[in-house]
């Protein structure tokens, strides 16, 4: 703690609170308000991290959470910039990307004699040949590349993300002077502002260069004015109008009408031989160390650029020479001296600046559009969409930050209608102020060597985008993509216009030619975690559900529905459904209520089959086809009144089908009207030889085959509910399908369950039972490519209708041209059951179909399957081979149901 | 018997158990289509015959009823009426911190200049399709498909 400087002004560390944390094992003090990075460096370490690919030795540069000097692992995560990150008692950091160590890393030996052997792209180039041991090569390279590891296998997750979603009439980026500001105004206008900001302490720059009260007078006032100030909380991108900001455990998506950004300007290093020794920080770093955390950066300081050198020397550094421009920094494990225009002096610290560029990135994102500026040295706004206004350096005002972000606040607050007359007069004043601010500033030269490094992040030199350009990549995005230069984690905020300038004086290209490179999201690291939010599936569970794990049913999903697989027994339910009586819930089915006038003639238009001549009563099947005549979804239509169907489609197709038939109605403009009934009722099918018998110990109503026959439609009371019974199978056996309110769920059930022999069966049991029915499942037996009379349902579709309806065409040319494939059903004699999607062979061993169903049926004795199959195939007794992994399975095709093929048992 | 009454639930019967003192479930929900019969304006809702009219579009309404006066209003409407009663769920959020609750799983703008009391929005709740109806200044109504109740109350009180 002897680093530590008396008390400065703009402090932030409480010393009257001590903490501890580990680095690498060792306990490190801190003061609380420090961040990992000013503790270590106050503990005298200069050494945080190693470069990617050389290893050269890494210490602080920006102390801003820019550049990718100090990243580290804190518990076990990594990716974390120690110069921002707050320590914490009790915290474990960890370096990166050294082994066996941060201070002897193995690696460095790239960097000593390796280079020949690392180019740009290396990875195409030297470690190719010979072939075979191109896998030994891989495992090395990935083994050596990455920052920091994630373990294999998370347990428990100890914290977890909020999401939190706000809404807002100003959203501002970037709480300094001109972020500040702009809050102000555009809240004192009477807006619901928002203000976000990636520092711990609204203020920016002000807090470290000398007026922390007045950032804490602009913050106070925000808040007063009704400002919502999100600290330590980094926009990660802009999307289409939401800014996802990251703070702590919560993600804000930000969606506001007008932006604000005022993201300031980030720093750059310079571009010299040796410039990435510890011991070469950025000027601002160097007030932050002073100003925030009272450390002194160093002993003996050369500086370049005079504006730095009374701060040091306010600290008690010793400045030992002042400079326009450096030649070389020099030092092993860290600066040892620098080479200056007028000579070389010995110094443990060389502050350097090569000017700041505006962080344009999120506003780019959000549709702001940059070009070069010659008089000012680097790529700036150039154009801003609606509702988007730049403020402070962003926006060129660095002297006038204030004003600017007055500025861009009211015009906001105006966009939105805040604010009168006054406040126009208000926005020309502040503007006519602002124009009188013209900053010129020429970028310093870029000085070629073989370890002046253009990327940090990547390790990427001078010469090496000079080779690339000379290997023929020789426009910057082209350069970028072979040498990743601005593809690291500082995503080009230090190397983007030193690339830029590399490949313009490599191409001879003017820069606004060469231009940037993309800013992608996210604009800041953040861990996946915080994206992924919290586990949330949402799940639709039917009013049985409960009934249903009362019964020990083995849950599972059915498209978004959670569903009872089985109760146990799948062979021995679907076993008393063919001798007694099964119940099964098919609440999921879709459900919609047709109604109009011209109900009749809609479905009439949308369905192969006439629906209009159904008697009210009555239900019919239908099979949906597209325009294309392929299969879209099935199920039955039952008529309640002469202007009411009721359709019924599979349990995953219901939103489609609605979707299907809103589209249409649009377009055909009929008096029809629909309803999506399907969550309001409740659905069970009662099936077997004596669901009739328990059927009538429930109701009044007359079930006998003569008074409600098969595909009869009838309404009454079961067990005092109202319910509407339709006279439907799946399964192959006399069925009552019963809907009925699905508040009465678990009423009606039960009394059925009470009233006799009936067994409750789930999913697989139904699957099998219809199979040996060869019911087709659509979506399992079908694709997008099935039509109705491949699929086996041709006889659903009446061609012979003389109106048109959606697909006839296409089915017309269907029917002449039979499809190739057809499904059909199968037996497999070795009692081996293939899996579905298991491959048809032909007699060649060419694949030529595929199984989509397969079971092995108790109550048939036998394994029994549905699969496409050619159409030469396709008739009774021919013999189909099926590939199934290893095995070779041998079938022959049945094309009747494989139980009860004439449908009597359905229709008793 | 009327042609939908399978779809209204009778109330003599057990019915399924409130899942909390925040459902409201039993609010009698009727769907009309057509013109409303009331004058409404789209995203408002208006209160009459002790019920909430609700325009889900130019063409429907969604009226909420108090369980007293549902079943009158439900005889008036008569068929023109789809009775959707079971099928959507009801959650109400009240107190201070209404609005910052339902924002930690909803994205709909619920700031009571935007949202004033009787404003009605769709959209997606808890990653469901569902409705937002503001009731009072600290009073918020959403209504999911029933099939999403419990996926609702779980996602409500881990987030509370």
């Amino acid at each position: 703690m002897s680093a530590r400087l008396p008390t400065q002004p703009g402090e932030i560390i409480d010393r009257g609170r001590p903490l501890r944390f580990t680095f690498d094992g060792r306990t490190v003090n801190a003061l609380e308000g420090d961040t990992i990075g000013s503790a270590l460096y106050a503990a005298g370490r200069r050494t945080f991290s190693r470069g990617f690919k050389y290893h050269r030795r890494r210490g602080l540069l920006c102390c801003a959470g820019q550049c990718p000097n100090c990243l580290v692992a804190v518990d076990g995560a990594p990716g974390v910039r120690a110069c921002t990150e707050p320590a914490r008692e009790g915290m474990r950091v960890e370096h990166l990307n050294a082994r066996p160590g941060l201070e002897l890393d193995a690696m460095e030996l790239v960097d000593l004699v390796g280079r020949p052997f690392t180019p740009p792209g290396f990875y195409y180039k030297t470690f190719i040949r010979p072939r075979r041991l191109w896998p030994l090569y891989e495992k090395a390279l990935r083994h050596a590349a990455g920052l920091g590891r994630l373990p294999e296998h998370q347990g428990e997750r100890r914290w977890r993300t909020e999401y939190r979603r706000r809404h807002a009439d100003v959203l501002v980026v970037g709480a300094g002077a001109a972020g500040l500001s702009a809050a102000i105004a555009a809240a004192e206008l009477g807006a619901d502002v928002v203000l976000v900001d990636e520092g711990p302490e609204p203020g920016g720059r002000l807090l470290w260069e000398g007026h922390a009260a007045r950032a804490r007078t602009l913050a106070a006032r925000a808040r007063a004015a009704g400002v919502e100030v999100l600290a330590a909380a980094p926009a990660l991108g802009h999307f289409d109008g939401l800014v996802a900001v990251w703070q702590g455990s919560t993600l804000h998506q930000v969606r506001a009408h007008e932006h604000v950004f005022a993201t300031g300007a980030i720093e750059q290093p310079l571009v010299f031989p040796g410039n990435d020794l510890p011991g070469v920080m950025l000027s601002g770093a160097v007030r932050r160390l002073i100003a925030r955390y009272a450390i002194a950066p160093g002993r003996r300081a050369a500086v370049i650029g005079a504006g730095v050198a009374d701060v040091l020397r306010a600290a008690g550094v010793e400045v030992v020479a002042v400079a326009d421009a450096v030649l070389e920094a020099r030092g092993r494990r860290h600066l040892r001296s620098v080479v200056l225009p007028q000579g070389e002096f010995a110094c443990d610290l060389l502050v350097v600046s090569g000017g700041e560029v505006p962080a344009t990135a999120l506003v780019t994102q959000s549709g702001g559009r940059t070009a070069y500026d010659p008089d000012r040295g680097h790529f700036a706004l150039a154009e801003l969409p609606a509702h988007v206004w730049a403020a402070g350096q962003l926006a060129g005002h660095g002297t006038a930050a204030e004003c600017s972000g007055q500025l861009a606040g009211l015009r906001a607050a105006r966009s939105l209608g805040r604010g009168d007359d006054g406040s126009d007069t208000r926005v020309a004043d502040v503007q006519a102020l602002l124009a009188r601010e013209q900053e010129r500033w020429s970028p310093p030269p870029i000085r070629p060597g073989t370890r002046s490094f253009v990327c940090l992040c990547e390790d990427v030199t001078v010469k090496d985008i000079g080779q690339a350009v000379g290997e023929g990549f020789d426009s910057l995005e082209l350069c970028k993509r072979f040498t990743t230069v601005t593809m690291g984690p500082c995503q080009g905020r230090m190397c983007q216009l030193a690339a830029a300038r590399c490949v313009s004086e490599a191409t001879g290209a003017p820069l606004d030619q060469v231009g940037s490179t993309r800013a992608r999201p996210p604009w800041s690291t953040v861990p996946l975690g915080v994206l992924a939010g919290r586990p949330s599936e949402p799940a639709k569970r039917t009013p049985l559900h409960e009934r249903h794990r009362a019964l020990g049913a083995r849950i599972a999903w059915a498209g978004d529905w959670r569903r009872p697989y089985d109760y146990g027994d799948p062979e021995g339910e679907a076993l008393a459904v063919h001798r007694s009586a099964g119940l099964i819930d098919v609440s999921t089915l879709g459900k919609l209520l047709v109604r109009g006038p011209q109900a009749g003639e809609f479905l009439d238009r949308l369905y192969p089959n006439r629906v209009s001549t159904l008697k009210p009563g009555r239900l019919r099947y239908g099979v949906l086809t597209s325009e294309a005549g392929r299969i879209m979804d099935d199920g039955t239509v039952a008529r309640l009144d002469e202007q009411t169907f009721y359709v019924t489609t599979t349990s995953g197709g219901v939103a489609g089908v609605e979707q299907w038939f809103s589209w249409w109605l649009t377009d055909w403009q009929l008096d029809v009207t629909i309803t999506d009934v399907t969550q309001a009722l409740a659905a069970v099918d009662l099936a077997g030889p004596r669901a009739r018998e328990i059927l009538g110990g429930v109701t009044s109503l007359d079930c006998g085959p003569e008074a409600f026959a098969y595909l009869d439609v009838r309404q009454a009371r079961v067990a005092g509910a109202p319910c509407l019974l339709l006279r439907v199978g799946f399964v192959g056996e006399l069925s009552y399908e019963l809907h009925f309110p699905a508040a009465h769920g678990e009423h009606v059930w039960d009394a059925i369950l009470a009233a006799g022999d009936v067994r409750p069966f789930g999913l697989e049991p139904q699957r099998l039972l219809r199979l040996q029915k060869q019911h087709l499942i659509v979506g399992q037996d079908t694709d997008s490519e099935s039509t109705p009379f491949a699929a086996g349902v041709g006889w659903a579709v009446k061609l012979e209708r003389a109106e048109d309806f959606v697909g006839k065409r296409a089915l017309r040319h269907a029917a002449a041209h039979p499809s190739e494939t057809v499904l059909v059903g199968f037996t497999v004699a070795n009692g081996r059951v293939p899996t579905e999607g298991a491959v048809v062979l032909d007699e060649r061993g060419v694949p030529v179909g595929q199984v989509t169903s397969a079971r092995r049926s108790r109550q048939l004795d036998r394994v029994i399957g549905m699969a496409w199959v050619p159409l030469a195939l396709a008739e009774d007794g021919a013999a189909v081979t099926i590939s199934d992994g290893a095995a070779r399975l041998h079938g022959t095709v049945v094309t009747e149901p494989f139980h009860d093929p004439a449908g009597v048992l359905m229709r008793s | 018997m009327r042609t939908l009454a399978f779809l209204t639930a009778d109330r003599s019967l057990p019915t399924r158990a409130p899942l909390g003192p925040a459902d409201r479930s039993d609010l009698v929900k009727l769907e009309l289509h057509g013109p409303p019969p009331r004058s409404l304006t789209m995203g408002q809702a208006l209160r009459a015959e002790q019920a909430w009219w609700c325009p889900v579009t130019p063409s429907r309404t969604l009226v909420l009823a108090d369980p007293t006066a549902g079943p009158v209003l439900r005889a008036r409407l008569g068929e023109a009426a789809v009775d959707l009663t079971c099928g959507l769920v009801a959650l109400s959020l009240s107190g201070p911190c209404a609005e910052e609750l339902l924002a930690r799983f909803c994205a709909i703008d619920t700031r009571p200049h935007v949202l004033p009391v009787g404003g009605f929005r769709p959209g997606s709740i808890a990653r469901t399709p569902g409705y937002v109806l503001r009731e009072g200044e600290q009073q918020l109504l959403l209504l999911v498909g029933a099939a999403y109740a419990r996926h609702l109350f779980d996602v409500v009180a881990d987030h509370a």
